[in-house]
C-alpha cells in the first residue's frame, strides 16, 4: 500500500500536540511565553487586517472613520464578535491546559522520535 | 476559496491566517538573526573561562559542559523557548489554514498527475521505510504521512526560511552551483528532492538534460509535479530510496543533494553513498550542500549548542549521529575524490564536490 491516505485528517502531529516542552525551571513561565507571543500575534494580524480594510475602502472613495466610532452591532453580530473573542482568549491561554500540574513535558534533552504503530 | 499565489507561494486560505503567519516568521527571523547572536558570544566566553576554572582539557569541548554553561544564560533559555513555540505556531497555523480547501488541494493534486510536462512516478505498493516517517522539523504526520504534506511544506518552511526563499531564491542559489562534470551532461538527479524545488532550476539551467527528483515521500512528490506541471518544467519526480534506487550503473552525469544526509539514520548514510557512485558515470559528479561535521570537534561551541538544540527539539533524531560522523571519509571510502565546493550565502552549510574517478 502506498503510504498515502486519501483522507485528509483534520487533526495531525505528535509533536505539536501533547504537553510539549518546558524549558524553564518553572514550567508557568513557558506557559506565559506562549500566551505573550499569542498575543503578540493576535494584535499584529488584527492591525494587519484593518491595514487591508482601510486601504480597500479608501481606494473606493469611502472614509469610515466616524461611522466606525458611531456604529451600534445588532444581537447577531454580537454573537458572532463573543465567539471570536472566546476562540482568541482559549487560543493564547491553551499553554497553561496543555502542561498542567499532573503533567511531565518532555525535556529539552529528550530525542524525538516517533512510535509507529500501525 | 483559493486566494492565489504570491509569485510561486501559494497563500494561506485567510488574510488572518497570513497575517498571523508572518507574524510568526518576523519573530523567527528575530530569534535567529538577533537573538541567538546575542548569547552565543557571551556564551562561549563564560563557556571558556569556565574551562579555565574547573581545568578541563583546553583541547577538547565536551557537549554536555557547553550546555550546562549555556542554559546558565537566561537569554539563551527564552531563545529555546522561542524557538519550539514558534515552529509548532507555525505548523499548527500553516496545516489548518490549507486543510480549510483541503479537498479541492486534494483534488488539485491527482488532477495534476496525468498532467505534463514531467512525470510524476511511484509505486502504490512502495513501503515507506519507519525511519523516513519522523515528524522531522515538527510537520504534522512528517514529510510521508499527510496527503496535503506538499503544501504545508512549502509554506512552512518558507517561514523556517524568515521569507528569504520564498520565490525559491536559496534552492535557485544552491542549484546553480551544480558541479558539471566533464564531458556530457545528459543526466542529473536530484536526491531527496522534497517539492522539486532545486530539481525544477537544475531543469531550468539545463534543458536538454533529463531531471530527475527522487525522494521517498509520495505528498512531497505530488506537490512537486503539480507545481513543475503549471510551470511548464519537464522534470520526472520518482518515489524511491535514496540507499537502493534501481536506477541502472553509470546511468547519471551529474548528482545534486541539499541538506538530505542529516536527516538518514547514520546506518543509511554509507549505503546512499555507495548508491550515488555507483549510479554516477566514471567522470560524473556529486554536489553536496549539507549540515556540517564535528568528527574533529572543529565546530564552535556555540554552533554545537545549537544543533544539539535543534536536533532534540526540531524533531531531527538522525542530525546529531550526522553532525558526529566522518561523512567526507565516507564519501572517500566509496571511491569519491572530493574538494570544497563553492561558497554560499549559508554559511552553516558545508559544500563538498565529489567526482567519481
Amino acid at each position: 500500500m502506498s503510504d498515502l491516505k486519501t483522507e485528509i485528517p483534520k487533526e495531525l502531529g505528535i509533536e505539536i500536540g501533547g504537553p510539549g516542552r518546558a524549558y524553564f525551571d518553572d514550567v508557568i513561565v513557558d506557559n506565559l511565553f506562549d500566551a505573550v507571543l499569542e498575543v503578540s500575534a493576535a494584535v499584529w494580524t488584527i492591525r494587519d487586517r484593518q491595514i487591508v480594510l482601510e486601504k480597500v475602502l479608501s481606494e473606493k472613495g469611502i472614509d469610515v472613520s466616524a461611522d466606525i466610532e458611531a456604529y451600534v452591532p445588532d444581537e447577531a453580530s454580537l454573537e458572532e464578535r463573543k465567539t471570536e473573542r472566546d476562540e482568541m482568549v482559549a487560543r493564547i491561554f491553551k499553554g497553561f491546559m496543555r502542561r498542567p500540574n499532573n503533567a511531565t513535558p518532555k525535556s529539552p534533552d529528550a530525542p524525538s522520535l516517533r512510535e509507529i504503530n500501525d | 476559496m483559493s486566494r492565489g499565489n504570491l509569485g510561486i507561494l501559494p497563500r494561506p486560505s485567510t488574510l488572518a491566517d497570513e497575517s498571523y503567519l508572518q507574524y510568526v516568521q518576523s519573530f523567527r527571523k528575530l530569534l535567529i538573526q538577533d537573538m541567538f547572536p546575542a548569547f552565543a558570544d557571551p556564551g562561549t566566553e563564560k563557556y571558556q573561562e569556565w574551562k579555565s576554572e574547573s581545568g578541563a582539557d583546553e583541547n577538547t569541548d565536551n557537549l554536555d559542559d557547553i550546555k550546562s554553561v549555556f542554559r546558565e544564560m537566561p537569554l539563551a533559555r527564552v531563545w529555546q523557548r522561542g524557538v519550539r513555540s514558534q515552529q509548532e505556531m507555525m505548523w499548527r497555523r500553516t496545516r489548518q489554514s490549507f486543510v480549510r480547501d483541503g479537498e479541492k488541494l486534494y483534488q488539485d493534486l491527482e488532477e495534476a498527475e496525468a498532467r505534463g510536462p514531467g512525470k510524476l512516478l511511484y509505486n502504490p505498493e512502495f513501503v515507506t521505510p519507519n525511519y523516513a516517517r519522523q515528524e522531522i522539523h515538527l510537520q504534522p504526520g512528517g514529510y510521508t504521512d499527510d496527503p496535503l504534506g506538499g503544501i504545508v511544506f512549502h509554506y512552512g518552511t518558507n517561514v523556517f526560511y524568515e521569507g528569504y526563499n520564498d520565490q525559491d531564491e536559496h534552492h535557485t542559489e544552491l542549484a546553480d552551483l551544480l558541479a558539471k562534470p566533464e564531458g556530457k551532461l545528459e543526466k542529473i538527479l536530484d536526491i531527496g528532492c522534497s517539492i522539486g524545488q532545486a530539481s525544477m532550476v537544475l531543469k531550468r539551467n539545463n534543458p536538454e538534460a533529463d531531471v530527475i527528483g527522487l525522494d521517498v515521500a509520495l505528498p512531497l512528490l505530488r506537490y512537486a509535479h503539480k507545481c513543475a506541471s503549471e510551470r511548464g518544467v519537464d522534470v520526472t519526480f520518482q518515489q524511491g530510496l535514496a540507499e537502493e534506487t534501481g536506477y541502472e550503473a553509470d546511468s547519471f552525469d551529474a548528482v545534486f543533494s541539499y541538506i538530505l544526509f542529516h536527516e538518514l539514520p547514520i546506518d543509511i548514510i554509507p549505503r546512499v553513498v555507495n548508491e550515488m557512485h555507483r549510479i554516477l558515470r566514471p567522470g560524473g559528479t556529486f554536489t553536496i550542500f549539507e549540515f556540517p561535521n564535528n568528527y574533529a570537534v572543529q565546530l564552535p561551541p556555540a554552533q554545537r549548542f545549537l544543533i544539539d538544540y535543534d536536533s532534540k527539539n526540531n524533531c531531527e533524531p538522525y542530525s546529531i549521529d550526522f553532525v558526529e560522523s566522518n561523512f567526507l571519509g565516507m564519501l572517500r571510502d566509496a571511491g569519491f575524490e572530493l574538494e570544497d565546493g563553492p561558497t554560499t550565502s549559508n554559511p552553516f552549510l558545508q559544500s563538498i564536490i565529489a567526482t567519481k574517478p
